[in-house]
């Protein structure tokens, strides 16, 4: 019978409170809603561990952001205004606070993970983080989540070399941007083409700066593209890549929203492919982090196949073999 | 749209009497190709290409003593005598249109830009052309990404187009109307925004047919 290994899921109601402003919005609370009502009724509630997260302190966004742009972002919520940098960006009063859970869920994940509580870890959270720079906000994110979290693992636990992995349909412009110049972290992302998605960045001549090059790796896909392609390039040249640089710790930024029913992006992969790029991470893991993997929520627009998507991920990242 | 605001200006020149080799060292060490020889007040002369000292240097398969006397000539000669006099140039009010249709015609890499009194203002390249068409259209900027629309016909597309973006609060930057050698008429957009959902509704809904780039 298929069993699972325990996953640690960080979460929080509070995450709803970020309002986008209506049922227009792609980024919407229901998102969440979906996700922690699959997981809790699926195969794999039994091995589940739902753990509230801890706030991150102003310090360790002020690793990743600067001061001025929390100023900016603080003005804007707490002023009551409807967006912040550009429309896409809706945020409501409650947002600044809401952002500061979000970024410290993956925080509360390496807590777990250091302490030995856990070896894998899903942060199902929201606004999503992976589009915000050091000083901008775009495509729905305000602080980047997953370059917080890799500042956080560094400097809390004196960890180097860590890999982030990130299967959003668009490309991690503000996770690049953050870690362009620094060979200690491996930023590798497979995203639709940047000619016909946003945030048109991640050509695949993209590959670090100064000393950070060689550490920066994109494989853009072309719209359309399926199954086959993704699990082509995680083998052709992602695996390869993750050997190479022999990481100590693993980050991915999980998201779903190259689905073929999700209509935010070209891509065309199915349910099932993303049970295979979870088995994967965690070959990874067992070669690398002694399993250790920490992953946390980017975008997926359509709560269903949003979901699947997350369950299935999860059944393949866990699964004992 | 103007040549003036792409070209490189205060281009390094030389005057007339500069030796060959002069010029050469100056070529290879700055990695340019073109370089322009004005009189003391800044008056455009010609241009010297690293073409032009490469066809005045003696042939690789010359024997010794055929390229020792080719090599003694060339030490002593000016630019004045190798550089090309009959040049096209482009004015400060130039467009980049002016500078394509130049540049497609006359089949050189670079041009020089001169005022109205002859003085050498600025140098427009091919390069510089590639660098100001994608900066028109908007290429690498940073939150927007391009689709396309099968437009029909009929003198007010592009304006029903732009209207149906405004309405919904869709910022768009950039709309090029192509006509394309299958027949179709085809707008491309810039569009700014992640809501890629609240694009293909609006084009949806008022009938525009979205075109996938491919399918693999």
């Amino acid at each position: 019978m298929t069993s699972f290994h325990t996953i640690h899921l960080i979460t929080s109601p509070d995450y709803l409170l970020h309002d986008t402003g209506g049922p227009d919005h792609p980024e919407q609370p229901s998102r969440l809603t979906a996700i922690n009502k699959r997981l809790e009724n699926g195969p794999l509630s039994k091995n589940l561990i739902k753990v509230d997260p801890v706030p991150a302190t102003r310090e360790s966004i002020l690793l990743v952001h600067n001061e001025d742009y929390l100023l900016r972002f603080e003005d804007a919520c707490l002023s009551g205004r409807e967006y912040f940098g550009h429309t896409d960006n809706r945020i409501c009063y409650d947002t600044w606070q809401i952002a500061f859970l979000a970024a410290g869920a993956g925080m509360t994940g390496v807590d777990i993970i250091e302490s030995e509580e856990g070896r894998l870890v899903f942060a199902a959270v929201r606004p999503p983080g992976h589009h915000a720079e050091q000083g901008l906000p775009l495509g729905f994110c305000f602080f980047n989540n997953v370059a917080a979290t890799v500042r956080y693992w560094q400097n809390r636990y004196g960890r180097k070399r860590i890999l982030v992995f990130d299967f959003d349909a668009h490309h991690g412009n503000g996770i690049q941007e953050i870690f362009d110049e620094d060979p200690d972290v491996m930023y590798i992302s497979i995203h639709e083409h940047p000619t016909f998605s946003f945030p048109g960045t991640g050509w695949d001549y993209e590959a670090g700066i100064g000393a950070g090059e060689g550490f920066t790796l994109n494989v853009p896909l072309p719209p359309g593209a399926g199954d086959e392609l993704v699990i082509q390039a995680i083998s052709d040249q992602i695996t390869p890549a993750v050997n190479r640089f022999s990481p100590e710790c693993i980050v991915i930024a999980a998201g779903f929203d190259a689905h073929g029913q999700d209509d935010m992006s070209g891509l065309d992969w199915s349910t099932l492919v993303y049970g295979k790029i979870g088995t994967a991470v965690a070959n990874w893991a067992d070669r690398f982090t002694q399993g250790r993997v920490l992953s946390i929520l980017e975008g997926g627009y359509v709560p269903d196949a949003l979901s699947a998507s997350v369950e299935t991920y999860l059944g393949g990242l866990a699964i004992k073999v | 749209m103007f040549v003036k605001n792409y070209m490189t200006t205060e281009p390094v020149s030389i005057r007339p009497d500069v030796l060959i080799l002069d010029a050469r060292k100056i070529l290879q060490e700055k990695e340019f190709r073109h370089l322009p020889v004005t009189d003391a007040s800044g008056v455009l002369q010609g241009m010297v290409t690293d073409r032009d000292i490469r066809s005045a240097l003696p042939s690789s398969v010359a024997s010794p003593e055929e390229r020792e006397k080719i090599m003694a000539r060339v030490k002593e000669t000016p630019v004045s005598e190798i550089m090309s006099e009959n040049l096209s140039t482009l004015g400060p009010d130039s467009t980049l249109d002016d500078a394509l249709m130049l540049l497609l015609r006359s089949n050189v890499g670079a041009v020089p830009v001169i005022d109205n009194n002859g003085v050498l203002e600025g140098i427009f390249s091919i390069r510089d052309l590639m660098g100001a068409y994608g900066n028109l259209f908007g290429l690498g900027e940073k939150g927007s990404f391009l689709i396309t629309v099968r437009a029909g016909d009929g003198p007010d597309v592009i304006a029903r187009v732009a209207g149906l973006l405004a309405d919904q609060g869709i910022s768009v930057t950039r709309i090029v109307r192509e006509e394309a050698p299958d027949g179709g008429v085809y707008l491309h957009l810039r569009v700014n925004t992640f809501n890629l959902r609240a694009v293909h509704s609006t084009f949806a809904s008022a009938g525009f047919d979205v075109v996938s780039p491919l399918v693999v």
